[in-house]
């Protein structure tokens, strides 16, 4: 092998070397500021998870152009005017329009190419982008939800629950798919056909699962400083048993990493639609950030207290080996890592999921989920949360957290110390 | 001295029967992560069929006399024949140069 020498300090480097020479100075600048293993593993994590975040950034393209000319029926010709496509025929006379709409589904942003011709009907409909769960998706299109969109007139409200049929447990991602179809229609309208839609109202939404996660956590953070532990052990399993039954079986809201992927991707939703989300992870990065205690896993996970349950049944322990606890430990925070840099390099969030939520909630997956599901809830008679010990990618979320946390907080005593000695 | 050799050696046998099964219960569920992602990563690729495209149908409330008439000019001689104005007439086809003529409100659904 050459040598891949490229200025005279480097000349000891080998082409092929420059990942031993990183640790090498990861080791260095450890033992010049006294850092731990974790610590080092924390640096090198963040630093791989924004290459990845690069990665994604600069291969997620979308090629719809193509498309423009089908979705338009009779057109020969299109022309991009504005924000939109104008579809002429063999006389160069306009045959219909076509504009690409964007909004937040589950996972991430999902674009939708709408076309309608010159009485505002709404000829075709197509996915442009899309970043959910493949489940949730595959679920939409075997429901034919896009299909409902095709011979609308474009002033139809095109709202689910009002002349469009909902999709039972893919509701955010039919949501999303509504929302950017209405946008891209409201353009047509307005730069195509020449009449202006009416702004949509923007309607913040907080029903149930709102209600019952902001209960959830008030319960949980004052649960865990009762002293009596009768009181808290009931608490507790008030906790657990509501967010099976009410985060788990009836809405299916459960945290996935897909929504850490989607956090750190920038894919946010509009908070008037999606303020569940923003309740979710935004409450358990503040009271772990603040209060450095995990509210969410041991006191409301619908996954967590399934497995609980069944463990109360049999009486299952918790077990983990003394020499292999460190193993596990690191097993399952590459597991989380490897899900986070899949879901950041494809930009797809709804790939890195591996949690069998959907499965059990909503009795909806492929074989391998199903075998995986089983094999879980069959441990969770042997041993107390198993998923949760050794395979969820949760854990390690928090304890990413925890350990940031704790960094800051000495590093600020240190500073202080500092400042008083001056 | 021997019944608390035998209980040792049990303990040390059951040990040992709960840690292959921890170990084989981590090891399947790491194999069916991985084939997870790998299913997910093949779905990804699905693109095409997503998408969804009809002949368009009239509403009932359009005047189809004038709709017909604009398409069979379109189809047939190629050359659009301008639409007589009417209360319920839709769009005019118009060139690309000049603005469309608004949608008129008669011809909602």
């Amino acid at each position: 092998m050459g040598r891949g020498i490229t200025s005279p300090h480097l000349s000891s480097v080998h082409s092929w070397n420059y990942p031993v020479f990183f640790m090498r100075f990861l080791s260095d600048l450890s033992k010049k500021v006294k850092m731990t293993r974790q610590r080092q593993v924390l640096i090198s994590s963040v630093l791989l998870a924004l290459a990845a975040w690069l990665i994604g950034y600069f291969s997620s393209t979308s090629d719809f152009l193509p498309s423009v000319p089908e979705i338009i029926p009779y057109a020969v010709r299109v022309e991009n005017q504005g924000n939109i496509y104008v579809g002429y025929d063999n006389n160069g006379e306009i045959v219909g329009y076509a504009a690409i709409g964007k909004s937040q589904g589950y996972a991430g942003p999902i674009e939708m190419l709408v076309g309608i011709d010159r009485q505002g009907i709404i000829t075709g409909v197509k996915v442009v982008t899309q970043r959910e769960t493949p489940g949730f998706f595959k679920l939409i299109l075997n429901e034919g939800f896009p299909e409902q969109f095709i011979s609308h007139a474009f002033r139809d409200p095109l709202q689910i629950s009002k002349d469009l049929d909902a999709v039972s447990g893919a509701t955010i991602s039919a949501e999303g798919i509504a929302a950017s179809t209405r946008q891209a229609v409201r353009l047509i309208a307005q730069q195509g056909l020449g009449s202006p839609l009416p702004p949509e109202s923007q309607k913040i939404k907080f029903g149930i699962p709102e209600a019952v996660l902001i209960g959830l956590y008030a319960a949980g953070y004052f649960g865990h400083k009762l002293r009596s532990s009768a009181w808290k052990k009931r608490i507790r399993w008030g906790t657990m048993l509501t967010g099976m039954i009410v985060l788990g079986f009836i809405y299916t809201a459960p945290f996935t990493i897909a929504q850490v992927v989607s956090l750190l991707s920038g894919y946010w939703p509009d908070w008037h639609n999606n303020l569940y989300w923003y309740l979710l992870i935004g409450g358990i990065i503040f009271v772990t950030t603040v209060d450095a205690k995990n509210p969410y896993c041991n006191w409301f996970c619908p996954f967590g207290a399934f497995q609980e349950c069944l463990a109360q049944v049999t009486g299952a322990k918790l077990y983990r080996p003394r020499r292999w606890s460190e193993f596990f430990t690191w097993l399952q925070r590459g597991l989380a890592f490897t899900a986070v840099l899949l879901g950041l390099a494809l930009r797809r969030p709804g790939i890195a999921a591996y949690e069998p939520f959907a499965t059990l909630f909503d009795f909806r997956g492929n074989t391998v989920e199903v075998i995986f599901l089983v094999v879980i809830t069959l441990a969770s008679l042997i041993m107390y949360r198993p998923f949760c010990n050794y395979v969820c990618p949760l854990d390690p979320v928090y304890d990413f957290i925890a350990e940031g946390r704790r960094w800051v907080r000495e590093g600020w005593q240190v500073w202080k110390k500092r400042e008083a000695k001056k | 001295m021997g019944e608390r050799r035998l209980a040792g050696m049990e303990k040390a046998r059951s040990e040992k029967i709960k840690e292959s099964l921890l170990i084989g219960f981590v090891g399947v569920c790491v194999v069916l992560i991985f084939a997870v992602w790998f299913n997910a990563f093949l779905d990804r690729g699905v693109e095409d069929p997503y998408f969804y495209r009809a002949i368009p149908e009239r509403s009932e409330s359009f005047n189809l006399t004038s709709t017909v008439i604009a398409e069979q000019a379109i189809l047939g001689t190629g050359t659009p024949t301008p639409e007589k104005k009417h209360k319920e007439a839709t769009l005019t086809p118009t060139p690309a140069s000049v603005p469309t003529i608004p949608f008129t409100p008669e011809s909602d659904q």
